[in-house]
């Protein structure tokens, strides 16, 4: 038996009897559970040079299990259900496939969360863009954004802190390497004036999926190689009355620490007219030294309908840039996207 | 595939009709150590999430004076507890503002004939007047509020400034209809056992 089967086994193993605890729990009548189930469908219509398509972007359920026992919760759990939408594999678990369980150690206590989760890495840590049509860098500068693995959150006064230890291939693959992906983020949140800021620290260290900036275009396959990947980000997100900003700077190294330098940067800000109506505008990019670069640039307007938190309507116009020594292509679109959520 | 989606999309849709599932309207916690910390100095709390039946949402619907939100399915509380015995409760409310949501968190405390307002916090919001919004002069006059009380800004409660009566006044419907729904659900139950001993 390998060391690796040996380690996941050890590990199933655990997770068995955690779960098994939890049963007892909950049978014995120490213990509540409730089921909720919530979710959003997002069906986009999409113009671009090629013409128009209407397309089903998304359709979820999230059903969330609570543990709660005669003071505190014991254990919460979601697992995220989705249609299968045209959407092709490789970036489909981009948005889709978080299932884990959050076990809380108690109050000033870090939280334990096992399962298949977004990495905490930069914006990601606080920003869910599955929902959103606009997206930050990590597919250019991670490679992937849900993974499996374990980590513990919590929150040490207006401190956040994240850990996160997972395989590097994504959801629902088996880890192909005994090499693991390590992502450490803390976040400091204070209000300035009429500002309040949060300034998210993050590192991460691991095997991850890798495309040349050529075959960028090429992602939806899947990953043809694995690479280490060293980066470093600082993110901050503002909201200043109306108005919302979110950057995002990452810096790397491929293969080897000694290896070229990659860089990508991120910056977008959204302004409410009113309480229906909002404008965004978006630049990023990602470089790699001796490759090329990826940059995209976008703005639209998303409307909320009054007196309801579960709706909005996104207009966004896209285009990117890709330059490398072999292509130099510059594409766009216009998305409108409806998300419901319930 | 997309014949797949659509049918996804529409037993989804037909599950949720059929078993009359709550949609929940979409509040967090954000801060719940920080907040339990600073609000009750308290050792733990949980999550309760309740649905709201139609009769409830009429009773509240009439108290309130308007209709719920169409996503206001379900309500969630958070009882907070020293040692075995509870002290309070949380309760959070997502309230459209002048600009966009304000998140508002409520801490009540149940006096056994209702609840009144130990502390109101403002966890999220994009409203100009951030700072004065959450002063403790302005969130500071909820404090001892009940359900019965006048929630009307420019009246009992004054305006964060000037300039954001619209925003102060969300603030306020926010803590009014968590302190109905409050009511709705613990003061009645509170009723029922009352009625039960007596017998």
């Amino acid at each position: 038996m390998s060391k690796i089967t040996k380690r996941t086994d050890s590990v199933y193993l655990g997770l068995t009897l955690l779960l098994l605890s939890l049963a007892v729990l909950v049978s014995s009548g120490w213990a509540a559970t409730k089921v909720d189930i919530n979710g959003g469908v997002f069906p986009q219509l999409k113009f671009d040079k090629e013409g128009s398509s209407f397309n089903l972007m998304g359709a979820e359920a999230d059903i969330t299990a609570r543990i709660t026992g005669k003071t505190r919760d014991i254990a919460t759990g979601l697992f995220q259900l989705w249609a299968p939408i045209s959407m092709q594999d490789w970036t489909m678990g981009f948005h889709f496939g978080q299932a884990y369980v959050l076990l809380p150690l108690g109050l000033r206590l870090p939280t334990i969360r096992i399962g298949q989760a977004v990495i905490p890495f930069g914006l990601l840590a606080d920003y869910d863009t599955h929902t959103q049509i606009v997206q930050t860098t990590y597919s250019r500068t991670l490679g992937l954004r849900i993974d499996p693995g374990v980590g513990f959150q919590g929150q040490i006064g207006k401190t956040q802190y994240a850990f996160w230890m997972s395989n590097g291939n994504g959801p629902y693959a088996l880890d192909n390497n005994q090499n693991k992906v390590v992502t450490g983020r803390v976040a400091p949140k204070f209000l300035l004036g009429d500002a309040e800021l949060t300034l998210g620290l993050s590192g991460l260290a691991g095997e991850l999926p890798y495309w040349r900036l050529d075959s960028i275009m090429q992602m939806m396959d899947g990953p043809h190689f694995y690479r280490m990947k060293y980066r470093a980000a600082l993110d901050n997100t503002t909201d200043w009355g109306p108005a919302t900003i979110r950057i995002e700077g990452v810096l790397g190294k491929d293969s080897v620490l000694s290896g070229p330098l990659v860089y990508g940067y991120y910056a977008e800000g959204r302004y409410a007219f009113m309480s229906w109506l909002e404008a965004l505008v978006k630049y990023d990019g990602y470089h790699v030294t001796e490759q090329g670069s990826y940059r995209s640039a976008d703005a639209g307007f998303v409307f909320y309908p009054p007196n309801l938190t579960s709706l909005d309507l996104q207009v966004i116009f896209q285009q990117d840039w890709i330059k490398t020594e072999n292509m130099k292509e510059r594409f766009w679109n216009v998305t409108t996207q409806l998300t419901f959520r319930f | 595939m997309l014949r797949h989606s659509l049918r996804f999309v529409f037993s989804l849709f037909g599950l949720l009709f059929l078993t009359g599932i709550a949609l929940a309207s979409l509040c967090v916690w954000r801060s719940p150590d920080e907040d339990i910390a600073e609000i009750y100095k308290a050792d733990s709390y949980k999550t309760v999430f309740q649905d709201v039946t139609d009769v409830q949402r009429q009773r509240i619907e009439q108290q309130l004076g308007y209709s719920l939100d169409p996503d206001e399915t379900q309500f969630k509380f958070f009882p907070v507890y020293k040692g075995e015995n509870q002290i309070g409760t949380v309760m959070t409310h997502a309230g459209k503002g002048q600009f966009g949501v304000i998140e508002v968190v409520v801490a009540v405390i149940d006096t056994g004939s209702g609840a009144i307002v130990k502390r109101v916090s403002i966890q999220r919001d994009r409203e100009k007047a951030k700072a004065a919004l959450r002063s403790l002069k302005f969130l500071g006059q909820f404090k001892g509020m009940t359900a019965m009380d006048n929630f009307t800004i420019g009246e009992d409660l004054k305006p964060a400034r000037n300039d954001a009566v619209k925003s102060s006044q969300a603030v306020a419907n926010a803590v009014r209809k968590l302190l109905i729904v409050y009511d709705d659900f613990y003061g009645l139950k509170r009723a029922e056992i009352k009625e039960k001993e007596n017998k």
